[in-house]
């Protein structure tokens, strides 16, 4: 096994994806802060006498300590509170693992590791190593651009919360990445883990989650169920810097529960399935 | 001999078709093993099902003398070049073989250098992959089947897309991996004329079933002897052949005689030939080869 996280650690080493990604990562993060600094007095004095601002269809809201720039907290929670950088996290996890299968190279080592579950559960070290680093990589851009662009007026209110936000967040993209790894195992290929990744964290699927919350609260005249608790992408958009602890540990629940779902199904279909 | 790797009735199949229907092979120790069959006789199905990249539907695979899940675990001592190499063309040739050599667990540096002269790649430097011939490509994934120099190496059309020196080169190789590491090598191919140059042992395969198994001494023994002319007068030659008692004779359609029967002697034959007024343009004594034998038994099955 350790052979097998050595040996992908030496592809990450050498992928130019990885490199792409971070500088993607590294960008956004850059355009993010600018954008907001940018528009931040127009939108101050759109706030009026509220806190806050919606903006998009209830996409997100921006609060006086956002547009003033000053807590990094809510900064970073607003960041993330998107498709990135759940994103280039998933983009890369699918390229990863698919390469393995469309160039044949698994052909290579797939008999040095007979059971095969080996090869499924190694890749999570990578994964688990890139989703941390495209992570990092994105927090520390939003807070230095930040510090850079709100020079003098930014302050951490709370340290522990925004690490405990940012490793639920983490921790939910890691899930969505092991689900990616699923469709690469499924597709010999890392094409539908891509586009599924993809459609996944820009929140596509969520019409269907919220037309089953009316149909649900149509049946039952009641609006006390929400299947975005049970989702991967609903719990990853629910988890905000201010997160009460209870969401937060059900944040880690469903990450695990699917983690080891997509990972049990993955080593089925994967000592199931001819390799190509 | 040691048996290293037997199929015992193995079957594969895909839908109601047995592409590989109860095949039994026996390779031993230090064999440069021939799989030989038409496209699509399920020699890379067999290949791929004893490699374990593909599950069986029925038999058993032994692998140095254990067999079902026991056999598994001998999987590591084999290297394959199974359809096309699998290689990261972003990556160079030293880096595809590092993470070969890494996955396996090889700490020596300098058996990436090694195999890539071996095979022919010593000078391709740092170079992607991608922009390889189809040869060079060809050639990698021989290195890679290589790496570890495993005990037993199973090769699926490894000459395809070779240039003829290639080809020789490759050969070689095989031949002193063969004799001087005494790994074992099962290779298939549909140019027999190459197979039979290095193998020394034959498994014939034809719609997925096992003809024959044999080496090659029994081949040269089963194969027919014959002797070939071309005349000035075929129908006058075939007739005075025939008065002197030869009773197996054959005419090919680009009018060359062929003469079968194993008592004859070439030089009698002109003789007979040229007292009836016949001139003797051409003769020759031909043995089968592997080849021949092949499609002889290819057309029996059929």
């Amino acid at each position: 096994m350790l052979n097998l996280i050595r040996m992908d650690f030496y592809r990450l080493k050498h992928s130019n994806a990885f490199i792409t990604m971070l500088i993607l990562t590294a960008a956004t993060a850059f355009l993010h802060i600018l954008a907001l600094w940018y528009f931040s007095d127009v939108l101050l004095k759109g706030l009026g006498d509220s806190d806050e601002i919606i903006i998009g269809y209830g996409l997100s809201s921006l609060g006086i300590n956002i547009l003033g720039g000053k807590e990094l907290g809510e900064i970073l929670s607003f960041c993330m509170s998107g498709f990135f950088p759940i994103m280039y996290s998933v983009l890369l996890t699918g390229i990863f693992c698919g390469a393995e299968y469309k160039n044949g190279f698994l052909k290579n080592i797939s008999g040095l590791y007979p059971s095969r579950s080996k090869l499924i559960i190694s890749k999570f070290a990578v994964i688990g190593f890139q989703t941390f680093i495209i992570f990092t990589v994105y927090a520390v851009a939003v807070i230095l651009f930040s510090v850079i662009f709100w020079f003098g007026n930014c302050r951490i209110d709370n340290f522990p919360q925004i690490l405990g936000f940012i490793f639920v967040k983490m921790l939910l993209c890691f899930t969505l990445s092991a689900l990616v790894q699923f469709f690469c195992v499924l597709t010999r290929g890392g094409a539908l883990g891509i586009t599924m990744g993809m459609l996944i964290s820009c929140g596509v699927f969520g019409i269907f989650g919220t037309g089953l919350n009316i149909m649900v609260a149509m049946a039952t005249r009641s609006t006390g169920f929400d299947i975005f608790y049970f989702t991967i992408k609903g719990m990853a958009d629910k988890m905000k810097f201010d997160a009460p602890g209870k969401d937060m540990l059900w944040g880690i629940l469903v990450a695990v529960v699917y983690t080891t779902l997509f990972t049990f199904f993955s080593i089925l279909l994967m000592k199931k399935k001819e390799i190509r | 001999m040691d048996c290293i790797l037997a199929t015992n009735g193995v079957t594969k199949r895909y839908g109601n078709r047995n592409v590989v229907n109860t095949v039994s092979i026996n390779v031993c120790k230090g064999d440069i093993y021939g799989l030989i069959g038409k496209n699509g006789a399920g020699k890379t199905t067999l290949l791929k099902m004893i490699c374990g990249h593909s599950t069986l539907d029925a038999g058993e695979i032994s692998l140095f003398g254990k067999a079902g899940k026991e056999a598994a675990e001998f999987l590591p001592k084999i290297g394959s070049l199974i359809e096309r190499p699998g290689i990261y063309p972003a990556m160079s040739a030293e880096d595809n073989l590092k993470m070969k050599c890494l996955a396996s667990g090889i700490n020596q540096p300098e058996i990436i250098n090694q195999i890539l002269s071996i095979v022919g790649l010593g000078e391709v430097g740092k170079k992607p992959v991608g922009i390889f011939s189809m040869g060079m490509k060809q050639r990698l994934g021989i290195a890679m089947a290589l790496t570890g120099y495993p005990e037993l190496v199973i090769l699926d059309e490894p000459i395809n897309g070779l240039d003829p020196g290639g080809i020789a080169e490759v050969r070689e190789v095989i031949r002193s991996l063969n004799q001087k590491l005494g790994i074992t090598f099962v290779i298939s191919s549909h140019i027999l004329e190459e197979l039979s140059k290095i193998s020394n042992r034959y498994g014939i395969i034809e719609n997925g079933v096992l003809l024959r198994e044999m080496t090659t001494q029994e081949i040269s023994m089963a194969g027919r002897t014959r002797i070939e002319l071309k005349t000035n007068d075929i129908q006058k030659a075939c007739t005075i052949l025939q008065s002197a008692g030869l009773k197996s004779l054959n005419v090919t359609e680009e009018g060359v005689i062929q003469i079968f029967d194993r008592v004859i002697d070439s030089g009698d034959i002109t003789m007979t030939l040229s007292l009836g007024g016949i001139k003797v343009r051409e003769i020759i004594v031909k043995t089968d080869t592997l080849e021949d034998y092949f499609l002889q038994l290819t057309e029996k099955s059929q």
